[in-house]
């Protein structure tokens, strides 16, 4: 809507309560403050025509009023602060007592410069330490983080990393899911701005795993201290998520509910117990390289496993996930999806979801020793998830021109009024994300994937 | 003790775009209205169309967002409203009213 009032047309929004705050983090975010708004009791989605009726029928007046006279707050800034790179350092008075040790905890969180838990102080000393993980300048700009548009520079991140618990020597990583986030094919706006549930989920390939700490052993997404690497790096790229894209909870960040996962999730593939090549080498990179690959997930929801004894029992214990139909179910038939690249005009279209399944190794031996490779699974999921054309197309129908010809996918058309014809429910067998990691059990973790997939080389300090 | 700390909050894009002038009356208009697609958004400015036809004599309505149809305008870029496409909008409308569900 700030697009519409930059073109020089007064605009208004109707916002439901809940999603207010988040309204007035991102119309700040583009610029205008001040963008004007009507607000009704509850979101439109999922609810009957009559009580949307009702709701906005209390609002006509509001809305003309909008639309004529200017918000007494116009013109007030955005709080969008200058082009100076020199980062602010204040001094907080700590002691021993439980209030004093808790100083920079509250300090931080007074300026919702948290995720709620207690930090580590980024100290300039400990924030120097941490630039000593990679050679890549303090002042370099990575992305520009929506949905406040902050500079992620490697200094900015440097210090969310130390409040994290990072070490040196795991920065690298978390410098390349950040370049990961950068791709436009992410999309990363949207996975920050969603009202529903979803966060970035951190897979790591190559020495570097092993280099940083990370457990890809038993109770590898778990809490404990032999999780610290991955705890710390999955946390890290959260704060920066909070501190440099200004994606505050109740505001930028409007879930529903939240997520226990948002405070992150990093994980490395058991590439010395895996019986298939690591998730980078499908990727395009080399066994001995080492790559981070970032995708935006829900979930994620447990497979329990232990009755099957053949790749197709697991593989259908697998499908059964499939069932949820919000899951993107064949809505690749629309085309695929797109991402505004910034403040441009530009766009970007990429595929998606990527559904990531986290395997325990025992499940893909299962299916190894069977004489099935990574792809043969995949082209399995592909084939045997399916869902129903005339569910795909739904109520929304079809993108047609002006014959009533489909837009996308013309040649599913004479198939539309067949109640039996079935797509698969993702459009490429890649799409079913498989990584093997953890202990060796019966058990497997699926992901429903949202937005967009990105993998970038980790560098080699 | 004293404890000093960086900042972890990032400097942030200096971006400002001022209000666009407001109209005097809704009467004689033509005013857009938008919805990107999500569930219930197209009802809600459907519904304040409605109750503006019967205030308005003259007033007059563009669609904007939901599927691409024949006739009526769309949104080419997916949708969000960018700038290439508020300035296509900019020369059929002359105010939006928006709903995104939220």
């Amino acid at each position: 809507m700030v697009a519409v009032e930059k073109a020089g047309l007064p605009a208004v929004g109707i916002v439901a309560r809940s999603f207010v705050r988040a309204w007035q983090a991102c119309v700040e975010g583009w610029g205008q403050p001040s963008t004007a708004f009507v607000t009704i009791p509850h979101a439109t989605t999922g609810q009957q025509t009559d009580f949307i009726c009702k709701m906005v029928d209390a609002q006509v007046d509001a809305v003309v009023r909008c639309l004529t006279t200017l918000p007494a707050s116009a013109g007030t800034s955005g709080g969008a602060q200058g082009s100076s790179t020199a980062t602010e350092i204040f001094t907080v008075e700590m002691d021993a007592t439980p209030t004093g040790l808790d100083a920079v905890n509250r300090f931080l969180a007074e300026r919702d410069w948290s995720d709620g838990l207690p930090v580590i102080p980024p100290t300039p000393e400990a924030v120097e330490q941490m630039l000593k993980g990679t050679r890549r300048a303090p002042q370099d700009v990575l992305m520009v983080m929506e949905p406040g548009f902050g500079l992620a520079t490697v200094e900015k991140i440097a210090i969310n990393a130390v409040m994290a618990g990072c070490r040196p020597e795991q920065f690298p990583i978390l410098l390349a899911a950040i370049d990961c986030l950068a791709q436009p094919e992410m999309n990363h706006r949207d996975m920050q701005v969603s009202g529903h549930t979803e966060a970035p989920l951190i897979l790591v390939n190559g020495p570097i795993a092993k280099k940083a700490g990370l457990n890809v052993g038993t109770t590898a997404m778990g809490p404990g201290a032999i999780n610290s690497a991955n705890t710390a790096i999955g946390r890290a790229l959260r704060l920066c998520l909070i501190n440099i894209g200004y994606c505050k909870a109740g505001a930028g960040d409007p879930n529903f509910v939240g997520l226990p996962t948002k405070f992150g999730m990093c994980l490395a593939e058991n590439e010395e117990v895996s019986p298939w090549q690591p998730y980078h080498v499908d990727r395009g990179f080399r066994r001995a390289d080492s790559a981070v690959s970032v995708v935006v997930v829900t979930g994620p929801t447990t497979i329990i496993d232990s009755g099957s004894r053949t790749p197709d029992d697991t593989l259908n214990n697998i499908a059964s996930m499939m069932f949820y139909r919000h899951a993107g179910a064949g809505s690749w038939i629309r085309g695929w999806q797109s991402a505004q690249v910034g403040h441009t005009n530009r766009r970007v279209t990429f595929p998606g979801p990527y559904h990531p399944v986290i395997l325990s190794p025992s499940r893909a031996v299962l299916m190894a020793e069977a004489g099935m490779s990574k792809q043969d699974a995949q082209a399995w999921l592909h084939q045997h998830c399916r869902t129903s054309l005339q569910a795909a197309v739904g109520t929304r129908g079809m993108p047609t021109d002006a014959n009533g010809a489909w837009l996308t996918h013309p040649e599913l058309q004479a198939l539309a009024q067949d109640p039996a014809a079935t797509i698969p429910a993702l459009e490429s067998p890649e799409q079913y994300l498989l990584f093997v990691t953890g202990g060796s059990t019966h058990y497997a973790h699926f992901f429903y994937g949202t937005y967009g997939m990105a993998t970038r080389p980790v560098e080699d300090v | 003790m004293q404890v000093q700390i960086m900042s972890p909050a990032a400097n942030r894009v200096d971006f400002t775009v001022p209000p666009a002038p407001r109209l005097s009356s809704l009467e004689g208009k033509t005013i857009g209205l938008y919805n990107n697609m999500t569930g219930g958004a197209d009802v809600a400015v459907d519904r304040i169309a409605e109750h503006l036809s019967r205030r308005y004599a003259h007033i007059k309505f563009e669609r904007y967002g939901g599927e691409r149809r024949s006739g009526r305008p769309v949104l080419s870029r997916g949708v969000h409203i960018d700038d290439a496409e508020a300035a296509r909008i900019a020369g059929e409308v002359d105010a939006v009213i928006g709903a995104t569900a939220h």
